[in-house]
């Protein structure tokens, strides 16, 4: 399947979403609610549904937070092709973007 | 990015929701762009053409903004583009959702009655319409455990991008279970102990966190190929459900009780299903389940009333339970009752209707009623009842709905406070059965709730029984009178047909075995411990319908298990071989009709003679 910087994007949001998780197992999760913790897996499993591709992402790094991590995922949906991903994807969007400013806003 | 026609106004609407979001001026004159450029393409669009005569109504000034939004100008690009480069039909649904992420963007800089507006558009410009019924959390933790069973079916290994999902969410779960744990007070009754509770929720949150961390670093090195799998889509939409449920504030006794009547979403089954299948025998996750299954099992029992009670009062709880979501079961330790006819109270304001379950003094009782009185006499002044309104001439309005809004709460905590009572006289019939027949009995109680006088020296509890309890017997009877079906299948249905008229003594033969079952059946819900094999109880428990589900047959539950009829045939007989020794049948419990319970009836002195 052919790379394109869209499906690059997606699977990098889908690693910083992944990071976010491994985060919330340690101290920085204990601060935050039971739902933030659901909220944030269900985004990762939506966003797994959507990768298609997952490549090493060249000069990826992790954020050592939750919230740099949903703010790196929230910048890379910019990146995406709608129109070359099912239409589940836009919805996924607006939650992580209510996600991140959920937790932005505490 | 492709470049296509609304791939720019895509990409700054999202932009925009990532940082600032939108004003109400930009969000407006970004609408009206977009209005022009469907118009300028040659689309027609009802919902964004109604959109922009909206953006006036939320606009600030009469004028479009100094400076225009980047999502603005991308849209007017929008509309210079050829008509032909994209298909209308995929340019409209491409418009429709950069519009609709510039109004998401622009929600976030909303209160009020903008917001309200906002989120109506946006859900007209969602081109499905999104699943945002709240479910119950019982439901939710329903369908988590059955999304994860079934992505775990056929599969020796799950693959280590689910696993991580799956532990966090368990762990979750328990987490909260653990917090909740200290907002209840245990039911003294319970035979359960909560030390053994905690620390058995404390070992499956270390054990999943720690396996967790181990499916993570194994993440890493493991290209995802899921993509495709829909029980990812299903177990995605579950965890959704899941965290939005378990945002609602309910009582914490009664998402307590939840959690743990679902064995924390099946927390014992999403150990199997994440752990490798080489693995399963030496899993800390699979064997700290099982314990905590074991232990928890002992909370799940209603015999004794609900397991747990709220340390907090209702009145304390910050929020209400939201509009739209489902009220809690009958059996729960909140009730909210319906407003019975005779009590002249109009389906108007039901604030305050949320009661706890509480055993009442006579005092008490006799207090709910003068308040339940002087709520009804309000209400009818309220309602300009010309000799109500005479009575209650000096008091002020505002008074009178609080004094009716007090009353409805005294009729809710009288019906409360028969619920126990409810529950126990139906505690033998499998839950969906039990749910119905409390159900019943919960109307007839709310009649009675509006009529009862105490002052003719009938407590409440005992009015309120002799009112309802016929409701309970009355579904009783019709579970037992079920008709059989027109078409069936003798697999289907369980025990075979006898076609020939039995004689006699096969008749009484018959009889004296389905009353022993009987009674052995009533036996088994008592069961406290682990005093038979699981697999074998639960092959009963299956056949007999008791586990809330339909009655099964020998050969469906073979093949549910994976296993051969001849083989459930003899755990069904081992069963029933092991709660003969643990549970000798008495004469008390033949002969009985099906609709009496055998514990009400005393047991009469050896010494007293018989008639």
């Amino acid at each position: 399947m052919e790379t394109t910087t869209s499906s690059t994007a997606v699977g990098h949001t889908y690693l910083m979403l992944l990071r976010a998780v491994q985060l919330m197992l340690g101290p920085e999760g204990d601060d935050l609610q039971v739902g933030f913790h659901l909220g944030v897996t269900a985004l990762q499993l939506r966003c797994l549904t959507l990768v298609r591709d997952l490549i090493e992402v060249p000069g990826c790094e992790y954020p050592s937070t939750i919230e740099g991590c949903l703010g790196e995922a929230a910048a890379q949906t910019s990146q995406w092709d709608l129109h070359t991903l099912p239409p589940e994807a836009a919805d996924f969007i607006l939650e992580l973007a209510d996600l991140k400013s959920a937790l932005a806003t505490g | 990015m492709a470049d296509t026609v609304f791939s720019a106004a895509i990409r700054t609407a999202i932009a925009s929701l990532n940082n600032e979001g939108l004003t109400h001026d930009q969000w407006a004159d970004a609408a009206t762009s977009c209005a022009r450029a469907f118009s300028s393409l040659g689309i027609d669009d009802p919902t964004v053409r109604s959109t922009a005569a909206l953006g006036a109504l939320v606009r600030s000034g009469s004028t479009p903004p100094p400076h225009r939004s980047s999502v603005a100008q991308a849209f007017t690009q929008a509309a210079n583009t050829h008509k032909a480069h994209r298909p209308q039909g995929a340019a409209r649904e491409e418009g429709r959702t950069a519009l609709r992420i510039a109004t998401h963007a622009a929600t976030l800089n909303s209160r009020g009655l903008p917001l309200l507006l906002l989120a109506a558009v946006e859900r007209d410009l969602a081109s499905t319409p999104s699943n945002q019924a709240a479910t119950s959390l019982d439901t939710a933790l329903r369908q988590w455990s059955a999304a994860t069973a079934m992505i775990g079916r056929g599969k020796p290994n799950l693959s280590p991008h689910v696993a991580v999902a799956i532990a966090v969410s368990q762990r979750a779960m328990l987490r909260r279970g653990r917090e909740l744990l200290t907002h209840v007070e245990v039911n003294p009754d319970i035979s359960g102990i909560p030390d053994r509770l905690r620390k058995s929720i404390d070992a499956n949150i270390d054990a999943w966190s720690r396996a967790a961390e181990h499916w993570y670093d194994a993440s890493l090195d493991t290209i995802p190929r899921e993509a495709t799998h829909s029980g990812i889509r299903l177990l995605s939409l579950a965890a959704t459900d899941l965290a939005r449920t378990l945002k609602q504030d309910h009582s914490p006794g009664l998402v307590l009780d939840t959690l743990i009547r679902s064995g924390f979403g099946g927390n014992l089954i999403a150990g199997i299903v994440a752990t490798s299948h080489t693995q399963i025998g030496r899993s800390l996750v699979t064997s700290a389940a099982s314990r905590l299954e074991m232990v928890a099992d002992h909370f799940t029992d209603q015999r004794s009333g609900p397991p747990f009670r709220d340390r907090t009062s209702p009145a304390k709880r910050t929020a209400p339970t939201p509009a739209g979501a489902p009220s809690p079961a009958i059996d729960t330790p909140v009730a909210s009752t319906t407003e019975p006819q005779e009590s002249g109270l109009g389906p108007r304001a039901r604030e305050g209707l949320d009661a706890p379950v509480l055993r009442l003094s006579r005092e008490e009782e006799n207090s709910l009623a003068q308040r339940r009185d002087v709520g009804v006499l309000a209400q009818a002044a309220l309602d300009k009842v010309p000799a109500a309104c005479r009575l209650t001439a000096a008091v002020a309005d505002q008074e009178l709905q609080s004094l009716a809004v007090d009353g409805r709460a005294a009729v809710a905590q009288l019906v409360a406070s028969m619920i126990p009572t409810m529950v126990a006289t139906n505690r033998w019939l499998s839950a969906p059965e039990r749910a119905d027949a409390v159900q019943n009995a919960a109307v007839d109680v709310a009649k009675a709730a509006a009529r009862w006088d105490p002052n003719k020296g009938a407590r409440w509890l005992t009015f309120a029984w002799n009112a309802s309890w016929w409701a309970s017997t009355d579904s009783r009877k019709e579970l037992d009178v079920r008709p059989v079906p027109y078409e069936f299948d003798l697999d289907e249905v369980g025990t075979p047909l006898q076609h020939d008229t039995p004689d006699p003594q096969q008749a009484l033969l018959g009889k004296l075995e389905r009353n022993e079952q009987r009674h052995l059946l009533h036996q088994i819900r008592t069961l406290n411990g682990d005093q038979i094999r699981p697999d074998l109880l639960a092959v009963v428990l299956e056949y007999h319908g008791l586990d809330g589900k339909a009655p099964k047959t020998f050969t469906e539950i073979a093949m549910e298990h994976d296993s051969s009829p001849t083989t459930v045939t003899r755990h069904y007989r081992e069963a029933f071989e092991s709660l003969r020794v643990l549970f000798p049948s008495t004469p008390a419990a033949e002969g009985r009709k099906p609709w009496r319970r055998p514990e009400h009836r005393q047991q009469r002195p050896a010494t007293q003679l018989r008639r």
